[in-house]
């Protein structure tokens, strides 16, 4: 009995000090989430602040100072109030179990919106008081200093007008603004908007329902990627990771897109508000109709292409990214549970004796392939353009058609063909054996520079036609007086075609020029159907005439590891983003936009 | 501060801090998905329902798939079950699919195929002792789909048809006086037919004639690896199943990849790629090859061919000639004179059907196995479509290949191939390496780019890279 009794109050001790443990854990996590929120909160503060200051450098005052404090008190405070309440809530519903990154992460979001909302009311405050002081009206507004001045760097500018033009609204805004900003369109509706208030009050009550019904678990889900492992075998349908990552960006789109259009209703019924003041009258629902299929007809236009966008492109996109930060691959797949990894997939491949040399390898040989691909096909094309513009050329459009004819086979069609042609069974090496020679491995093992050779000439064959038919286009606007003059000077014909014709063309095609480095850059076809399935000596996972997206196929599909390949497209997506870029702002395409205007 | 400003701040603040509780409170109240966590083969059918099947092309090509539907519908038509083609590709992937509602309810592929959705659970453990073909299916064949979980025996798979590798020959390319100079044993079967060493030879004068004698694509690995295999090297450790052992250059497995470049050097270069894969049918039919090595799947592929250079289908029947893999000599050496055999160890396979874990129609898919499996369609698989039954009494029943390869598994002269996912990661270094092997007789003696195989110390060091290749695709970046 007397041991029973000692178990017993050795048992609830144990328990007392785990729980003093676990709220202990919990009150530095909380402590550090606050800290960090109300970081940002003050960040964002001292941005808005020092935005103003830029624009008003007549303004000696001390708010700023004050504000930034109070500001950061008053939001670590309200960040710590979120954290106790989650606790309490979680507590209460007995999920302390639950009680992991996720619910923090959640906590971090919501402490990192009212941080914003605080530098936001904080920054409105001060203008105010400004304002009090007698400032002449208008002169706080920073967007109307920097009107005319030549924005350095677009970005930095845009985000600061809109900035303004929020603390604008939000300092002159009236009841009826402050109402939309509680209850979308309840402002239109005041202003007897009818149709535009009952579209954005739909919008409010949709919006919420989304999240209680899914989206909330969708953003809970993004940062937990499943808790319940799956066992199909007894029915346990567990939850499935990826598809949580995919709905989770989903929902977090979906809020974006909320974000804007509140944005948008605020901003409607503080136009309202300027029209009336200014003795206009507000625009009704029919003239917002009207100038959506005229003035703003571009919004109508690309509204669907946008979301379609948004949902086919920037979505796998983000969820590309984001696999690179998981440990996605291998034996942890779907039901397995994935798990945020940080950088774990970039340690390794930095890591791994083997991956560098493989990666440099590839890399160089990756570079000498698009550059010689892309230049082989762009003056080859240019090259037939040029030749079927030629008069003496009799039967232009027949002989046009041939080009046309290997474009229009599917290219992995040619490919087959031609790994055939060059097998040691096709009928080049029949004709090589014919004449009395041994038979060639054109694509075999050893054959590295002519497997090489080969993959452009086959790249070319496909690719040319495309050149061509761009570079006919072109030709056919180049201005013929040009050449007659130039003949008249001299001017030989190839003097023409460096002077004249080469610099016309590659002012209208860079850009085409630069999406097909790209694409020669990562051409999976070429070398998977004319030489797939062969690592070499040297290589890890990988042969000689593999290129980085080849190398990033075997191992993401073959090899099942999906998060190193998503990191390695990443590094490659930076790659080619950068060549791109560079040498599209270093191009005449860019620099002198009027030139053939 | 004016009113309306606070006002405006206000309203903000309300309204996202309102968003953000809500967003709290889901997200913590999102629960996961849970199941009931039942056993899915209660022995009641589901009534009404549809069941996919994805069947190999060749079945639904030949018709056999049609036949089998029309008999399990009609049998089953008071229940409301039909079933139909799933109409997919043969190697749709499970693990992809099957979570997200799609995918067949009953597949049929190979074991390794099969068995690699057994790690996420994607095929379902079954009651096979229920099925009326369990008592007469070999073990070795059961072994095929057979998984261990958490130290408990599952299997996952009902077997139907073996895959084996034979020898297809030319009886009438035999040389005339065979039965005097090439029948040492004197027991009525030509030499190269039971032994590579002779096969090597005939094939060597074959050359002398400008035809060949044996001709296969090297760099298969299902072909070659057999090769290694029978001199001692495996796949995975602990009956293919432990990753972290990977045994292609255990034993004495340098042997056998001098086998495979001794057998390179009496071909051309066209034993390299798939040339010879894809001309062999041809090339058998026309006389200029007289034996290549395939699946029992592919005989009538061969009598038409035979048929096409003139021969009646009686002829081709009786000139073609099929054969179980001839011996291997000891040292593995093909030039040896009168050498001591050993058996040959080829890789094969099992064939057969698994249900989806993700069906919403178990017992009614089971219901369908068991009736694909059953004697009388078994056999007509084997009729229509001239399969290897895994059934004894369906093999007993054909007779011939059927025995001989289901002799072969239960001799162990068949290696099944791992049911594991990681078999899938065997392939392209094994590949790489035939090819290599299968080129080395066509290098020059020397130079840069000279043979590489020249000694059997040359041979294991190629294969422990083989070895390292393969574990790091499995292990190297887990």
């Amino acid at each position: 009995m007397k041991e029973k009794i000692k178990g017993k109050i050795k048992g609830t001790a144990w328990g007392i000090i785990s729980s003093l443990a676990a709220v202990a854990v919990w009150v530095i996590i909380s402590a550090a989430f606050g800290l960090l929120a109300g970081l940002a909160g003050v960040g964002l503060g001292i941005l808005f602040l020092m935005s103003y200051r830029k624009n008003n450098p007549y303004d000696k005052s001390k708010y700023p100072y004050v504000f930034a404090g109070v500001l950061m008190l008053a939001e670590i405070a309200l960040a710590e109030l979120i954290v106790a309440a989650f606790l309490a809530a979680a507590g209460g519903a007995g999920l302390t179990g639950a009680l992991t990154v996720p619910g923090a992460a959640v906590t971090l979001i919501t402490d990192m919106i009212t941080g914003t909302v605080l530098a936001y009311g904080a920054y409105a405050a001060y203008i105010l008081v400004n304002r009090r002081k007698g400032r002449p009206d208008g002169a706080d507004e920073p967007a109307a200093d920097t009107a005319g001045k030549k924005k350095k760097i677009f970005l930095i500018s845009a985000v600061r007008d809109k900035l303004s033009g929020a603390a604008n609204i939000i300092k002159r805004g009236n009841y009826r603004v402050a109402c939309s900003a509680l209850i979308m369109g309840s402002g239109q509706l005041l202003y007897k908007q009818w149709a535009k208030g009952v579209l954005y009050l739909i919008i409010q009550l949709l919006a919420p329902a989304f999240f209680i019904w899914r989206g909330g678990a969708m953003i809970a889900g993004f940062f937990t990627l499943g808790t319940v492992e799956g066992n199909q075998w007894f029915g346990v349908e567990g939850d499935n990771s990826v598809a949580m990552l995919i709905m989770g960006i989903f929902a977090i789109i979906v809020l974006i897109l909320y974000f804007a259009l509140y944005t948008a209703n605020i901003k409607d019924v503080y136009e309202t508000q300027r029209r009336l003041g200014e003795g206009k009258a507000p625009a009704g629902f029919v003239q917002d109709v009207k100038e959506l299929l005229d003035k703003k007809f571009h919004k109508t236009a690309l509204f669907i292409p946008v979301i379609g966008v948004g949902v086919f492109n920037v979505l796998p996109i983000i969820f590309m990214i984001l696999i690179a930060f998981t440990n996605y691959g291998g034996d942890i797949v779907p039901p397995a549970l994935v798990d945020w990894s940080g950088l774990v997939s970039f340690e390794k491949i930095m890591s791994l004796g083997q991956f560098a040399p493989t990666f440099v390898k590839i890399l160089g040989w990756n570079f000498v392939w698009a550059v010689l691909a892309t230049a082989l096909n762009y003056f080859g094309g240019l090259g037939l353009a040029l030749l079927y513009n030629k008069k003496c050329v009799r039967g232009k459009a027949f002989w046009r058609a041939f080009p046309i004819l290997a474009y229009a086979v599917p290219g992995f069609i040619s490919l087959l063909a031609f790994k055939f042609m060059f097998s040691y069974g096709g009928p080049v090496n029949q004709m090589i054996i014919d004449s009395g020679k041994k038979a060639i491995g054109f694509l075999d093992l050893d054959a590295k520079w002519s497997a090489r050779a080969i993959g452009l000439a086959v790249n070319a064959w496909i690719s040319i036609p495309t050149s061509m038919l761009l570079a006919t286009g072109i030709l056919s606007n180049m201005n013929r007086d040009l050449y007659e003059a130039a003949r008249i000077d001299g001017a030989s014909p190839f003097r023409q075609f460096i002077s004249l014709t080469l610099p016309f063309v590659l002012f209208a095609t860079t850009p085409v020029l630069i999406t097909s480095f790209i694409g020669n850059f990562n051409n999976f076809g070429i070398f998977y159907f004319l030489r797939g399935g062969l690592y070499m000596d040297g290589y890890f996972l990988a042969s000689d005439t593999d290129l980085l997206i080849n190398w990033l196929y075997n191992l993401s599909i073959d090899n099942n590891y999906y998060s190193i390949g998503a990191a390695i497209s990443l590094v490659i997506f930076i790659i080619t983003s950068l060549i791109s870029l560079t040498v599209y702002i270093k191009s005449p395409s860019y620099k002198q936009e009027d030139t053939f205007r | 501060m004016r009113k309306t400003t606070v006002g405006v701040t206000a309203g903000i603040l309300g309204h996202i801090l309102t968003l953000g509780i809500i967003l709290t409170a889901c997200g913590l109240m999102s629960g996961s998905v849970e199941g009931e966590g039942a056993y899915k083969f209660t022995g009641v059918l589901e009534r009404n329902i549809t069941l996919r099947i994805l069947e190999n092309d060749t079945a639904i090509k030949q018709g056999y798939l049609k036949e089998l539907l029309d008999a399990f519908n009609a049998k089953y038509a008071e229940y409301g079950i039909h079933a139909q083609d799933a109409n997919m590709d043969q190697y749709s992937d499970l693990e992809n699919d099957g979570p997200y509602g799609y995918g067949p309810d009953v597949l049929y592929q190979a074991n390794d195929r099969l068995m690699k959705y057994v790690d996420g659970k994607h095929i379902q453990p079954l009651p096979i002792e229920e099925l009326e073909c369990c008592g007469q299916i070999d073990q070795k064949a059961w072994d095929a789909y057979k998984a261990v979980v958490e130290g408990e025996d599952f299997y996952c798979g009902v077997p139907v048809n073996i895959q084996g590798p034979l020898l297809y020959y030319r009886k009438d390319l035999l040389p005339a006086d065979w039965r005097t100079a090439w029948d040492d044993n004197g027991n009525g079967v030509p030499d190269m037919i039971e032994s590579w060493n002779a096969l090597y030879r005939f094939s060597l004068s074959k050359r002398a004639e400008g035809k060949f004698g044996y001709m296969k694509s090297l760099f298969d690995p299902y072909f070659a690896i057999g090769y290694l295999y029978s001199y001692g090297a495996y796949a995975f450790g602990k009956n293919d199943t432990d990753t972290y052992d990977v045994g292609f250059s255990k034993g004495e497995a340098e042997k056998g990849a001098g086998v495979l470049r001794q057998l390179a050097s009496s071909m051309n270069e066209s034993c390299i790629d798939d040339t010879v894969t894809v001309s062999a049918y041809s090339k058998i039919g026309s006389g200029d090859y007289f034996a290549t090595m395939t699946t029992p799947d592919v005989y009538t592929m061969f009598i038409d061919e035979l048929i096409k250079n003139g021969m009646t289908r009686a002829e081709a029947v009786e000139n073609l000639g099929i054969a179980d893999i001839p011996y291997l000599p000891e040292s593995g050496d093909l030039s040896e004179i009168n050498p001591a055999l050993i058996p040959s160890k080829m890789m094969g396979g099992v064939n057969g059907y698994a249900i989806s874990a993700y069906t919403k129609s178990p017992n009614a898919a089971l219901a369908f196995v068991d009736f694909a499996t059953n004697y009388a369609n078994v056999k007509r698989r084997n009729e229509l479509l001239g399969i290897v039954p895994a059934r004894r009494d369906a093999a007993d029943e054909a007779g011939g290949l059927s025995e001989t390869i289901n002799k072969n598994l239960a001799e162990g002269s068949i290696a099944v191939m791992p049911s594991i996912k990681a078999s899938a990661q065997l392939w392209t270094p094994l590949q790489t390496f035939f090819t290599d092997v299968a080129k080395d007789p066509f290098r020059p003696v020397s130079g840069a780019d000279g043979q590489k195989y020249r000694t059997p110390d040359s041979f294991r060091a190629a294969l422990i890279n083989v070895d390292k290749q393969i574990y790091d695709s499995i292990h190297a970046l887990q």
